[in-house]
Parts: structure tokens; C-alpha cells; sequence
């Protein structure tokens, strides 16, 4: 099993870090696989998302509220990380192709707090979704060697303290698939594959902390998303989602409990 | 490491129902400040927790 934990790296300083150990249910013994550095001296924006496709995997490094250092490729903060389950580095990764200056672990770059990764059973592609600033919240692909433009781009918000960031988007970065202004505070997501909510098929269900709602995108169709919201403020701040195997339906971690959604005639 | 890691036996526990339209909600077991899950298998959701201080 692979774990995304907040690391405490002496001095005051912590990093988004993963570690791997052989899967029991007596003793768990982890072992560093990777370490986002430089480690910095600040509670915020670990990222700390994992999603595994085939040999691979993807993890989502918060910038840590050091905004510009998400445009240093020379730094891991604010950057989508692949590597191997082993923790070694694929030779296809960006740097070998066509960005010399980056980390070989670094993937794409550009973003502040992702806190939503998963792979589409559906298309085979990676997605996040990304705690804007005072607005700016998104759901988007996760694109080799690009760069969605954190602290360049505002996309769509502002500082907390209400100085403007930057355009919403402009060209030369990824575009986001949905924006959120003001902010819902995105979190988990996953793509819905199952036989309790047929209608869902194929839908992004976004989850949400400050919105408390659970939403559908539907995203066929890139120059018409569809957005509905299921429920809101029924089970609180929603900070996980998982679809069930077998049976389809739907499992929330909130703050403080374990929800399990299922159609009324069940 | 800053979380805990535990394995629940889903579908224990039922202890509060809130009905929307076309779903239910059920909440299955309380926890302190979850972060991540995944299915094991299909009985099982392991679950990690942050730790308390």
C-alpha cells in the first residue's frame, strides 16, 4: 500500500511525502519512496492525493502557500509527481523529453493545493481537482509537461485579501474543464462507474469542504459542461469518495464520519 | 507519519438515516479527521485518519 502524509522534517519545516509498505493487518512498516523538497516551514497545501494506473504513480504536491514556487520546476511544491510504485523515476518523465530544467519526478506543474486525483475507468486519463485562492477552484486533465499556471494565473480569483492574482487563464497554460468563483473549496473526486446511479455514468462527482455538496460534471462535451448539485450541507464537510467495486454506491469520508449514499429503493 | 490507518467492515453500524429525493444517506461509523480510503476487497474500506493531538 501507498501512503500521501504530511512529513515532519525537523526545524519546522514538512514536506508532502509518500511511503509504501506490504499490505497486513498487524504491522504496517513504511518506507520513504518520496519526499517533496525543498521542506517548508508551513501548514498549508500538502496536495497529498494518489492515484495508481498501471506502473505508475501520480501524486498531487501542494505549493505549501508559496505561490511563484509552483512555476519553479527546480522544486517539487505545487507540481503533479509521477514515479514508479518502487519510488524510481520513469525515463519518459518531462525532464527526459523536453524539459531539462525540471525534477525528473515532476510530471505538470503549476498548481496550488490539488486535494483531487483519480483515473476515469472511462478514457484511461488522470484528473484533479484544485483549491483556488479567494475563488478559483477547478476541475481538470492532468497533461504531461504542461503547466496550469499557479501563481500566474488567478483562475478567476483573488487573494484573500482581494489583490488581484492574475487572468483566469490565458494561452500557453492548461485550461481547467470547469471552474468554481467563488471558491466550493473542491475536494475529492472520481469518475462514476457503477450500477446504483446509472444515470452518472461517466460523470465527474465532485466533492466539496466549505460547499458541503456532492456535484455531477458532465464533460463530454468540453465546450458545454454540465454542472448539477445532488445534495449540499446534509453530512458536512466532504473530504473523500469512494465508489463501491461491486454494488456501485457511494462512500463519503466527512470530517468526523464514514456516509454510505444509496438510492432510496434499495 | 502523521496519520492513522484502520480497516472497516462496511455496511456495520447503521445509525442515522437523512433522505433526500432520490438517495439516502447513512452514516456508518464516526471517525476523527479521516483523509483517504480505499476498497480492499469489496467487504472492506481502509481509511486513514489524521493523528490526535
Amino acid at each position: 500500500m501507498w501512503i500521501s502524509y504530511s512529513e515532519d522534517r525537523g526545524d519546522w519545516k514538512t514536506s508532502t511525502s509518500i511511503a509504501k509498505a506490504n499490505f497486513n493487518r498487524k504491522n504496517l512498516s513504511f518506507k520513504n519512496i518520496f519526499q517533496a523538497n525543498p521542506p517548508i516551514d508551513s501548514g498549508y497545501h500538502f496536495g497529498s492525493r494518489l492515484v495508481i494506473k498501471d506502473n505508475y504513480l501520480y501524486a498531487s504536491a501542494g505549493e505549501r502557500g508559496e505561490g511563484m514556487i509552483a512555476q519553479d520546476p527546480s522544486k517539487h511544491p505545487g507540481s503533479i509527481i509521477r514515479i514508479y510504485l518502487d519510488g524510481s523515476i520513469p525515463k519518459d518523465n518531462p525532464k527526459f523529453i523536453n524539459k531539462k530544467k525540471w525534477l525528473p519526478e515532476i510530471y505538470q506543474i503549476g498548481v496550488r493545493n490539488p486535494q483531487g486525483l483519480t483515473l476515469s475507468p472511462y478514457d484511461g486519463k488522470i484528473y484533479a481537482s484544485n483549491h483556488g485562492a479567494k475563488g478559483g477552484d477547478w476541475f481538470g486533465e492532468i497533461k504531461k509537461g504542461e503547466n496550469y499556471g499557479w501563481k500566474i494565473l488567478g483562475w478567476g480569483g483573488t487573494n484573500y485579501s482581494g489583490t488581484k492574482i492574475g487572468p483566469k487563464w490565458k494561452p500557453g497554460f492548461t485550461k481547467a474543464i470547469q471552474y468554481w468563483v467563488p471558491s466550493i473549496a473542491a475536494s475529492a473526486i472520481t469518475i462514476y462507474k457503477g450500477n446504483e446511479f446509472k444515470e452518472w455514468e461517466g460523470l465527474a462527482l465532485i466533492t466539496s469542504l466549505k460547499d458541503m455538496s456532492l456535484r455531477t460534471l458532465d464533460f463530454s462535451n468540453l465546450n458545454n459542461v454540465q454542472e448539477n448539485i445532488i445534495f449540499k450541507k446534509k453530512i458536512g464537510r466532504i473530504r473523500d469518495i469512494q465508489i463501491h467495486p461491486i454494488t456501485g454506491k457511494i462512500y463519503f469520508l466527512t470530517q468526523d464520519a464514514l456516509w454510505l449514499m444509496e438510492k432510496i429503493n434499495d | 507519519m502523521s496519520k492513522n490507518i484502520l480497516a472497516i467492515t462496511i455496511l456495520l453500524f447503521f445509525s442515522s438515516t437523512l433522505q433526500a429525493e432520490e438517495f439516502k444517506l447513512k452514516k456508518i461509523v464516526n471517525l476523527t479527521k479521516p483523509w483517504g480510503s480505499s476498497f480492499i476487497n469489496e467487504n472492506e474500506l481502509i481509511i486513514t485518519e489524521k493523528k490526535v493531538k
